[in-house]
């Protein structure tokens, strides 16, 4: 039934649902920071709807094997249709709500307030709204359909720079302060009434960013190809990259002050996380969701080594053990203790693979919980409680409890995890993980002992993992089991997934966006998970591979395409070809 | 399992020693040591519990009570589990969103059931209003497994198996927020008609029962029976067995496979349906993580059952009810473990893991399947 509808139209009921869906979850209602000018998150985020179906509409599509492109004549009224029929989606909701009355609504759906009703009907009562809100999606529909049938050259950099002035809006909390250090004057670019962008800033950003953009693309094939590089001038790059890098690691912390700094203190220890986790999931091809576990084992031994509190119903008491070692002299206990932990885990679920493997591992994640939390364990752990008073983790002077310190003791950490990552993938053990995820039988045919090479990656990511947990407890100086919920298993797979299965860079901008914008845009904290499982399911859909892959694993994941259809196959090369911008919208829904 | 279906090509002897050296014994060796430590606790935590002093022990109708609640439990369980068993069927996946379509269905109902409470109509007609309040549940998670099955596992349906499986995760999370963000965070109290309330009893072949145990139990029993004679004597039932059969070979028969995959989910949420009703009557409460829980529980019985199988999935169900009720009490107690029902999730995966380990089809199951 649905099929028979046509195309256009069903692009635009999709985005009336969608956008629907955003309003009744809150998303819309409730982000109130303003991007640019008056325009909020919410508003931003309702708009984008109409926009990428009407671009969806107008791009070019392969039709029986030949790849149609839209003329801007013909994709402004189908992106406009789509608008049409997405405003009509909004317009019956905003008239079914009036109707049955808003605070009736609101005893179910609770996101459904007067300001919301507000924003959608753009402050009118009745039918003035209503066709005000058409209007407002016909257009946004219409410049969908116009960017899908621009051509690639212009479409590219209009999407990336209206990419970053979105973002730019949505970092003045961390640009700001960040210029104000500089010694840079800022009033221009955000306005001082909404701190969001000013109109003049937005579009001065716009410009720079599209006219940059649309040069590089053009040139730099051509500056590429004109300047013949040495391997001795190849090095040279790479050095003055590695150092600005390096330098900008440093310069960071400062320049973003004590706050952002304790966000990018957490930020690392995901990256920690993800990084152990990579090894599992990304090099053994072992899908791990208790790795909670290893977290947890890494944050309680780390407590109970250095002689944290247990916190009791008549104050703190020290645990039943306790060493008072210093942090540092801890550590190696930790990851043994981890990666012991990680055989134990391994050893009974050997012969479980996929997910079946999965689901235990959850049990054991829980089964750790449960346990560190239990009163059976308390004398040791402290129970449901937890421990407090966990020492820092002292070099000198320094003690680390300062953000901005303790970003330099995560950073090492990640280093040496970066590192040690690195050095495995390529390695004898990295390939016979490799060998091991893509056919376990034909590995274990060409004398990869599989039991060695599972155990091996249970204890390398546990490992590696703990290090996160053991950072942790210094970090928060406390401990209690609502911080080691699945969600922590779940949020580490979802910094892995995002930025590509086995990819090390990855790792990193995957912990960058999961846990650095929810920590800088802090209203957006209650819809952080609602996000992760977005982006879980958007990437394993659209971009299984994920935003940087690994060469090896997605094409892994390619060739299981081609086999089942090489035609299909080439089509997803296509959308990926032609659709950078995808993956901007995939958050959204 | 394993040593008998180890079936390897006669080994030359340099391998055959490496592989008697490092492989086989490591295994066995593990599985064996497991096995006399899971035994041993069992025995002996029972025997305590059972020699405790008389002034600590358990009288016979506490376990009696222990029995009858694990029996409802159950049959909650049952219910879940074979929606996980109907799409593992069909699929070979995972369908790890399950328990949020049961959350789901059990929240939609809660807004009928609240308004009929506050204008009397649960009390006064408690069998039609019931009656809405199930269809009501039913139909939304219907539509929500519907939903989830077109629009997160169809695209992946020819991907490698981690594919769909960390799809499901992330349906399942987006599912719960969904709920967080439209009805609100706080857990809300389900209204139980006072027919059904707490204290009122019947009393069914000498065993006195709450009435609301007795409702679970007997829509979990026709609902299984209703399933089996479905998927046994229907035409949708037969290409349903079908797909699961070959789905390949099903589509050339002329099945729709599309469609008898988007049955199966629907099954499966009808089913999730009625279980989060005997949910909220039972427990009195839902909230947005209500699924979660259940959820693994009965993907556990699922497999406890042997997973694929509808007689199965009712099996492991009661089973997996009972050892959760009984388990702890039983197996803890004679430790001095203080509050052994803390401990009741432990039981829940440890039986997952053992039976995964050492009888992976489950109990009604073919023993050996692909999952190992």
């Amino acid at each position: 039934m649905f099929r028979r509808i046509p195309r256009v139209v069903r692009a635009g009921l999709v985005a009336g649902i969608v956008s629907v869906y955003l309003c009744l979850v809150g998303v819309v209602g409730s982000l109130v920071t303003d991007v640019v000018g008056r325009i909020t998150v919410g508003r931003v985020l309702l708009s984008i709807p109409a926009i990428l179906a009407g671009f969806l509409v107008a791009r070019p599509r392969v039709v029986s094997g030949e790849v149609r492109r839209s003329s801007v004549r013909a994709g402004v009224p189908a992106g406009a249709i789509v608008g049409l029929t997405t405003g009509a989606l909004l317009a019956v909701f905003v008239g079914i709500v009036n109707l049955l009355g808003v605070d009736t609504v609101r005893n179910v759906f609770i996101a459904v307030k007067p300001g919301l009703m507000s924003l959608l009907t753009f402050g009118h009562a009745g039918v003035v709204g209503s066709v005000l809100r058409i209007a407002a999606e016909v257009a946004l529909g219409a410049v969908g359909g116009v960017i899908g049938a621009m051509q690639d050259r212009i479409r590219v950099p209009t999407v990336i720079a209206a990419t970053v002035v979105i973002s730019l809006g949505l970092l003045r909390r961390i640009v700001h302060p960040a210029l104000a250090q500089l010694g840079l004057r800022d009033d221009w670019l955000f306005s001082v009434v909404t701190l969001g962008l000013t109109w003049f800033g937005a579009a001065a950003v716009f410009v720079v960013t599209f006219v940059t953009t649309f040069a590089w693309r053009a040139n730099s094939a051509a500056i590429r190809a004109r300047t013949h590089r040495t391997p001795a001038t190849e090095r040279g790059v790479r050095v003055v990259v590695l150092a600005a890098i390096g330098a900008g690691l440093i310069a960071l912390p400062f320049l973003v002050g004590s706050i952002f700094s304790q966000i990018l203190g957490t930020v690392g220890i995901y990256i920690l996380l993800g990084l152990g986790l990579n090894i599992v999931v990304g090099y053994a091809g072992l899908l791990d969701l208790g790795y909670v576990a290893f977290f947890a084992v890494g944050a309680y031994t780390t407590a109970v080594l250095t002689g944290g509190s247990r916190v009791t119903t008549t104050g703190y008491a020290p645990p039943s053990f306790s060493l008072h070692l210093s942090f540092f002299i801890a550590i190696p206990i930790v990851v043994v203790v981890a990666a012991l932990v990680g055989l134990v885990i391994g050893a009974p679920v050997l012969r479980l693979r996929g997910d079946y493997l999965a689901i235990v591992t959850l049990g054991f994640g829980e089964i750790a919980r449960v346990l560190f939390s239990s009163d059976w364990l308390k004398g040791a752990f402290g129970g449901t409680q937890g421990m407090t008073a966990i020492p820092a983790a002292p070099i000198g002077n320094l003690d680390f409890r300062n953000t901005q310190h303790f970003y330099f003791l995560v950073l090492a950490f990640c280093l040496i995890a970066v590192y040690i990552s690195w050095r495995l993938a390529d390695s004898r053990v990295g390939r016979a993980w490799n060998a091991m995820r893509e056919d376990e039988q034909v590995a274990e045919a060409v004398g990869v002992s599989t039991v060695r090479y599972k155990l091996l990656a249970f204890a390398m990511g546990g490992a590696i993992g703990s290090l996160g947990g053991a950072l942790f407890a210094v970090q928060v100086g406390a401990l209690n089991n609502a911080s080691f919920m699945l969600l922590v298993s779940i949020t580490a797979l979802a910094v892995v997934i995002l930025g590509g299965m086995g990819s090390i860079p990855g790792v990193v901008v995957g912990a960058l966006v999961l846990i650095g914008i929810p920590g800088v845009f802090s209203e957006f904290e209650q819809y952080r998970l609602l996000l992760y499982g977005a982006v879980l399911m958007a990437i394993m859909i659209l971009r299984p591979q994920g935003l940087i892959p690994n060469v090896r694993r997605s094409q892994e994941l390619e060739e299981e395409d081609v086999a089942q259809d090489k035609w299909a196959g080439a089509v997803t090369a296509d959308e990926h070809a032609t659709s950078p911008a995808l993956p901007l919208g995939e958050g959204t829904g | 399992m394993a040593e008998g279906t180890d079936l390897q090509p006669a080994p030359s002897p340099a391998t055959a020693r490496l592989g008697r050296l490092q492989r086989l014994p490591l295994r066995r060796l593990i599985q064996i040591v497991l096995a006399i430590l899971i035994i041993g606790f069992v025995v002996l935590g029972t025997y305590k519990t059972l020699n405790l002093p008389p002034d600590e022990r358990y009288d016979p109708s506490t376990w009696k009570a222990f029995v009858i609640s694990g029996v409802a439990q159950g049959g909650i369980y049952a219910l879940i589990a074979l929606g996980y068993t109907l799409v593992y069927g069909v699929l070979r996946m995972i369908n790890f969103a399950h328990g949020e379509v049961f959350m789901m269905g059990c929240f939609a109902s809660f807004f009928f059931a609240d308004a009929y409470a506050s204008s009397g109509l649960l009390n006064r007609h408690p069998f039609y209003a019931l009656a809405i309040i199930f269809a009501i549940a039913m139909l939304t998670s219907c539509l929500i497994a519907m939903l989830l099955e077109r629009v997160a596992y169809r695209p992946l349906r020819n991907s490698p198996r981690l594919v769909p499986l960390i799809t499901a995760i992330g349906a399942s999370l987006f599912l719960q927020n969904t709920a967080f963000g439209l009805f609100g965070p706080q857990t809300q109290a389900y209204p139980v008609p006072d027919v059904l309330g707490g204290d009122r009893t019947w009393t069914i072949l000498g065993i006195t029962m709450q009435r609301i145990q007795v409702v679970v139990i007997v829509t979990a029993v026709v609902a299984v029976i209703g399933l089996t004679l479905f998927i046994s004597r229907t035409r949708t039932g037969r290409s349903i067995r079908a797909v699961a059969e070959d789905r390949e070979i099903a589509s050339l028969m002329g099945i729709d496979v599309d469609r008898t995959i988007m049955i199966t989910f629907a099954l499966g949420g009808l089913l999730a349906g009625v279980a989060g009703v005997q949910f909220g009557l039972t427990f009195g409460q839902v909230s947005p993580y209500i699924g979660f829980t259940p959820g693994i529980a009965a993907f556990t019985a699922s497999v406890l059952g042997g997973i694929g199988s509808i007689g199965g999935a009712a099996l492991g169900g009661l089973l997996l009810g009972l050892l959760q009720a009984v388990g702890p009490p039983l197996l803890f107690t004679g430790f001095n473990i203080p509050a052994p029902f803390q401990l009741q999730d432990v039981i829940t995966f440890s039986v997952l893991v053992l039976v995964l380990i050492f009888r992976p089809g489950g109990i009604l199951g073919s023993g050996e399947a692909e999952k190992v």
